[in-house]
């Protein structure tokens, strides 16, 4: 039994099928599906985010030994639509990427490198939800900063190098909505 | 016919060719986008016109009569302003990370809530191609994060391809997907019903054998449809009834893909994924037939849930960005699937590229707290 299967047995959430209607199309229907949410008026900036973010990965880098070349992967850095919600027309928020190749040792040292960061990261109070194949030559890990904010990763791109990377929240590109939204 | 006929083919009948199945991307693009341009410029003209200001049908022929009502005629063509602008701006976004010549767009409509076909990555000649099918309260006024969504998953696994493989990572929203509103009345039971489901599996095999045939020949293809919530039942209705046979099939917080077997897909058990996050409740939905709920203990909304093992497909990690710090049954949980560095896009990510080894199964997780009313939220099944 997998954990969706207790899940599912021990915590249904609805009983009857009356029930269900009200409870899954009522308070959906009710929120209009399309803006229903409360948007946050503050934020960081897209500036403050790059700063951050660039400030994360750096950092990491730099508590490796020894310490890789950075190369900024173009693949993986962007400011993108939030994807929390699409349905959601209201919500015109972006969110920062910014990625960084490590470069410099060979594949075989992918496993020690991905120890380091992992060490790092949980000296730095960041939470992990997830490693793979650590001792392997294709490790990776997923997590965020110890604010939650950001979320970060380590994972082994298709040719074999190391990549870290960080996103940011969702935010306004100036700290607030744009004008009549 | 040669290039000189194609292009007076498209010009005189873009309607029809941009959703023409079997065509080459680059000349379904081509159409789709006269189209829209087509289509934006005519309602501008007509807003215009309603609005008191000079016509001008870029046409050149008469602007059509305003409706009855203007205000209501004028939200009618504001509303389809802004199907268009939400699809404007996915293609540039996704033009922005993918590079203006690897986007098409594939399909381009204004009928009823609006349709649309983005590929991120070209599907002809792409090795891993996926298709993403969006589920409840899908409609093109969303593209703009569908099209995110698409250009995320193309992203991470383009990230992790071997060298010399390509992606590319379609948002398809060829059907009519169910919507919830004030507005919709009865309507609002569609989403209980196979119906939409239906006729949207039949349009998306017919979608997946277009691109099969489009296809450069001697090229390796392996193709993915991805759905997410009612999308995953459109998935298993064309599975198990419209002849669709890809390559591998993922659904995310799926209410049931319409059977109880894996084997009723007409893939390999292997070759069926499903991720669901603990704290979506759209899995745990009870079934449409009250009498299945005392006969199947996993039954979902439509049939068995794909996410346990008694449906006999793979249950893969679909853990969510860790910061968003779930405490229970949260609706937001069923729009998580990709976020930034989750496990779940990484995952997803793995599938496409057919890196099996590299998939991590569902991990324990915690319990989600007692109390499980959902949180009513924005976000649609």
């Amino acid at each position: 039994m997998t954990i969706q299967e207790t899940v599912v047995n021990k915590r249904r959430l609805f009983r009857s099928w009356p029930a269900a209607v009200v409870a899954a199309v009522v308070p959906l229907g009710a929120s209009g599906c399309t803006g229903g949410s409360t948007l946050p008026q503050h934020t960081i900036t897209e500036h403050q985010a790059i700063t951050q973010a660039e400030q994360i990965l750096r950092d990491t880098a730099s508590a490796i030994t020894p310490r890789p070349t950075l190369e900024l992967s173009r693949l993986l850095t962007d400011t993108g639509p939030c994807l929390v919600d699409p349905t959601n027309t209201a919500d015109t928020r972006v969110q920062v990427s910014r990625a960084y190749y490590l470069r410099g040792f060979p594949r075989q040292g992918n496993a020690s490198v991905a120890q380091q960061v992992l060490a790092y990261w949980q000296h730095k109070g960041y939470a992990i939800s997830d490693t793979q194949r650590m001792n392997g030559d294709t490790p990776a890990i997923h997590g965020a900063t110890s604010s939650g904010d950001f979320t970060i990763s380590l994972d082994t791109g298709g040719d074999g190098t190391l990549t870290i990377g960080a996103t940011s929240p969702c935010l306004w590109p100036n700290g607030t909505p744009p004008a009549g939204s | 016919m040669n290039a000189s006929q194609q292009q007076r083919f498209i010009h005189e009948f873009p309607a029809q060719i941009g959703w023409l199945n079997g065509l080459p991307a680059t000349a379904r693009d081509q159409a789709n986008r006269m189209v829209l341009a087509q289509e934006k410029a005519s309602l501008q003209a007509q807003l215009a016109s309603l609005q008191g200001s000079e016509p001008r049908n870029p046409g050149g022929g008469p602007v059509p009569d305003p409706m009855p009502g203007p205000s209501v005629a004028v939200a009618r063509i504001e509303a389809k302003l802004a199907e268009i602008s939400a699809v404007e701006t996915g293609l540039s976004n996704a033009a922005a990370v993918a590079g203006g010549r690897n986007v098409f767009l594939l399909g381009f409509d204004t009928n009823g809530n609006g349709h649309a076909i983005v590929a991120v990555g070209n599907p002809d000649t792409a090795t891993n191609t996926v298709t993403y099918v969006p589920g409840l309260g899908s409609k093109t006024t969303g593209a703009v994060g569908d099209v995110g969504r698409a250009t995320a998953l193309w992203q991470q696994a383009t990230h992790v391809a071997p060298p010399g493989t390509t992606v590319s990572s379609i948002y398809w929203l060829g059907y009519n997907a169910p919507q919830l509103g004030l507005d919709q009345g009865l309507h609002n039971l569609d989403v209980t019903s196979t119906a939409d489901a239906v006729a949207g599996g039949q349009a998306l095999s017919q979608f997946q054998g277009g691109l099969q045939a489009a296809h450069q020949p001697g090229m390796p293809s392996h193709t993915v449809v991805l759905g997410h919530s009612y999308g995953s039942l459109v998935v298993g209705e064309a599975a198990a009834h419209s002849g669709l046979h890809p390559g591998d099939i993922i659904v995310v917080g799926s209410p049931g893909v319409g059977v109880n077997n894996v084997s009723q897909l007409g893939l390999p058990a292997g070759h069926v994924w499903a991720g669901a996050n603990i704290y979506d409740p759209v899995p745990m939905l009870p079934p449409s037939d009250p009498v299945n709920a005392l006969s199947d203990p996993n039954a979902a909304h439509f049939g068995t849930n794909p996410a346990t093992t008694a449906f006999g497909g793979k249950v893969f990690d679909a853990t969510t960005d860790p910061g968003r710090s779930f405490s229970g049954i949260d609706i937001s949980a069923h729009s998580a699937y990709w976020d930034p560095r989750s496990s779940s896009l990484s995952n997803m990510a793995y599938i496409v590229d057919g890196q099996y080894g590299n998939v991590s199964q569902q991990m324990p997780v915690p319990t989600p707290a007692p109390g499980p009313q959902p949180t009513p939220g924005p976000a649609a099944p």
